[in-house]
């Protein structure tokens, strides 16, 4: 059973890990140089990209694999805007013409898919199609889009005339970040989260018995789309270049894989998943080259064959292991604990 | 008062799947909180008139009325909400969620718009009318019990107090009985005569067991070919040498 202040609930071993876990996000920038805080801060952009996927495909069962074009919109208008439009605020591009940008196309495709309601590998494969979509139209743009060499020099944003630091930028990635997780949170724990997940277990059953599934999906879809719009956004200020990839595929897939690693549902797996992915492809492609994808390609298979709900559900799982073992008299604590991936 | 305006009233309802007629001009009424049967060899179009009840298919012909207001273009989950809810004869149930997860999602189901529901973190509400619910399922005890682990009947249980929960007018039973043993299908004839007697609705039940349709319903409807052959009372039915011929001996042969 969820419990209600399961994000803040300081008694479970999950929330002591995310803590841990949030704290050593809070103290990086401390102990590492400026290029990598920059390095880490894109991370966490892509992190916020797989909550938003995690969303939709972990909750409410849509294998979408297009949503770094919604990431990659954010991207590209941010970079046009901030470069050529100095009129609108920065701040105001980030969190207010980047999503709704994002939200209009996923507005706009959710409608017609759902409509018509495109479901299953359908649905994969069209969102797969949109990203390529997407990509190829980036890179025929040369004069408008920069073409495949994309838009460089993109500057960071200014806060009431104040330049962001590589660390200030950092800061902001991270409190929107976890703002977004806290929020996502509280959504699928509430009632509406649980017709997303009866969406996901049986979406007949759950429109016959009255509720409006299009209609949740279709928020849904527009509220990730949100997420992608503000990350890739920010993404695009830390970064200062954006190129087609952003858009494509590739990434789309990618994303997907870090969430499956992580643990899909969970919101918080796809936060691991990705922070941790991202960092080992950037340590270990170093050190083993080539055999560095080999390597990520093996540990994917290895937690679908061996953990299918990636490796928070693997680490909840010894965690309750563990507690049924040692605690077997105080049954309360037990059952405190017993909820990890919440 | 000379006449109860019909909860449900389906006129010259028909369906046709290209040269197929798989439901032929069907006249169908049912009262408030009255229980009904509805029979028919297999192939009889027993579930595509269900299909069109619910909303699951557009009739090609024909009229149905709920509670005064005509429903035959309204889409699936607005039937619900005004209080057409279905148990599917393959059960149809949240395998990978909890009982009291399963009951929680059909509660919450009518009339709630999904920004109240955002709002909605607190179940207390509903709390006492759920084990009231799985207290005559028989499931109180498995609250926290994922479905996917029930037993068949444990599941068709869920499903029938369910779809309760959904506060149907009219509830529509498809083959309560279908794949579960001789014991447990006494105990699926307590539950519905149990919600018979304590909720106020209407329930529809199709069935091929005909020892069971004798234990939970008085009126009884033929269905065959997509036809209305008969209606009347068990003994009328039964007494009917044309059901005889094409239902009875079918199940003779099954």
């Amino acid at each position: 059973m969820a419990t209600k202040d399961a994000a803040v609930n300081l008694k479970t071993p999950s929330s002591v890990a995310k803590i841990v876990g949030l704290l050593a996000l809070v103290a990086l920038p401390l102990f590492v140089s400026e290029y990598q805080v920059s390095t880490w801060s894109t991370y966490l952009t892509f992190a916020l990209l797989a909550l938003s996927i995690d969303l939709v495909w972990g909750y409410t069962g849509l294998l979408t694999l297009g949503h770094a074009a919604f990431f990659g919109v954010g991207a590209y208008v941010t970079a046009k805007l901030l470069k050529e439009v100095p009129v609108v605020p920065d701040i105001a591009v980030v969190f207010i013409v980047a999503p709704v940008v994002a939200a209009l196309l996923t507005l706009a495709l959710g409608w017609f898919l759902f409509s018509a309601d495109v479901k299953g590998s359908y649905f994969a494969i069209t969102t797969l199609i949109v990203s390529i979509i997407f990509e190829s139209i980036a890179g025929e743009f040369v004069g408008f889009l920069g073409g495949f060499n994309g838009i460089y020099g993109i500057p960071s944003i200014q806060v009431v005339g104040v330049e962001l630091t590589a660390t200030m930028s950092y800061y902001l990635a991270l409190g929107v970040l976890v703002g977004s997780y806290l929020f996502l949170n509280t959504l699928v724990d509430s009632a509406f989260g649980r017709v997303l997940r009866g969406i996901r277990g049986n979406q007949e059953r759950t429109e016959f018995f009255g509720y409006d599934t299009q209609q949740y999906r279709l928020i849904i879809f527009t509220l990730s789309g949100v997420m992608a719009g503000v990350a890739g956004s920010m993404y695009a200020t830390i970064d200062g270049f954006v190129s087609p990839p952003l858009l494509g595929f590739v990434l789309s897939t990618q994303v997907v894989i870090w969430i499956a690693v992580g643990g899909r549902g969970t919101l918080i797996g796809a936060v691991f998943g990705a922070l941790l992915i991202q960092y080992l492809n950037s340590t270990l492609s170093d050190v083993l080259i080539n055999y560095w994808e080999m390597g990520l390609a093996l540990l994917f298979i290895a937690v679908v064959i061996g953990a299918p709900r990636g490796i928070v559900g693997l680490l909840s799982d010894i965690v309750e292991g563990v507690q049924a073992t040692l605690v077997s008299t105080s049954r309360n604590e037990i059952g405190a604990g017993g909820e990890v991936d919440d | 008062m000379t006449e109860i305006e019909p909860l449900l009233q389906a006129e010259g309802l028909t369906k046709r799947f290209g040269e197929f007629t798989a439901v032929n001009d069907v006249d169908f009424t049912v009262q408030p909180n009255e229980t009904k049967a509805l029979i028919g060899p297999n192939g009889a179009g027993k579930t595509t008139f269900q299909n069109l009840l619910t909303g699951k298919l557009s009739a090609t012909e024909g009229t149905i009325t709920f509670d005064g207001e005509d429903v035959t273009s309204v889409p699936p989950h607005e039937r619900a909400q005004r209080g057409i809810i279905r148990k599917y004869q393959i059960t149809s149930v949240y395998e990978d969620e909890t009982v009291i997860e399963n009951m929680r999602l059909a509660f919450r189901s009518r009339a709630s718009s999904p920004w109240k529901l955002l709002r909605t973190h607190d179940d207390s509400d509903i709390r006492e009318r759920i084990e009231e619910l799985l207290e005559i399922a028989n499931l109180n005890d498995k609250q926290d019990t994922m479905v996917g682990t029930l037993s068949h009947g444990e599941k068709q249980w869920l499903e029938i107090v369910m779809a309760v929960g959904a506060e149907p007018e009219l509830l529509l039973l498809d083959e309560p009985t279908s794949g579960i043993s001789v014991g447990e299908t006494n105990d699926t004839v307590d539950l519905i005569k149990e919600i018979r007697e304590t909720e106020n609705v209407a329930i529809v039940v199709i069935e091929h067991d005909m020892d069971f349709i004798r234990k939970v319903s008085e009126s009884i409807t033929v269905l065959d070919r997509g036809e209305i052959i008969a209606s009347g009372t068990i003994d009328e039915i039964e007494r009917n040498e044309t059901v005889q011929q094409i239902y009875l001996g079918e199940t003779a042969d099954a």
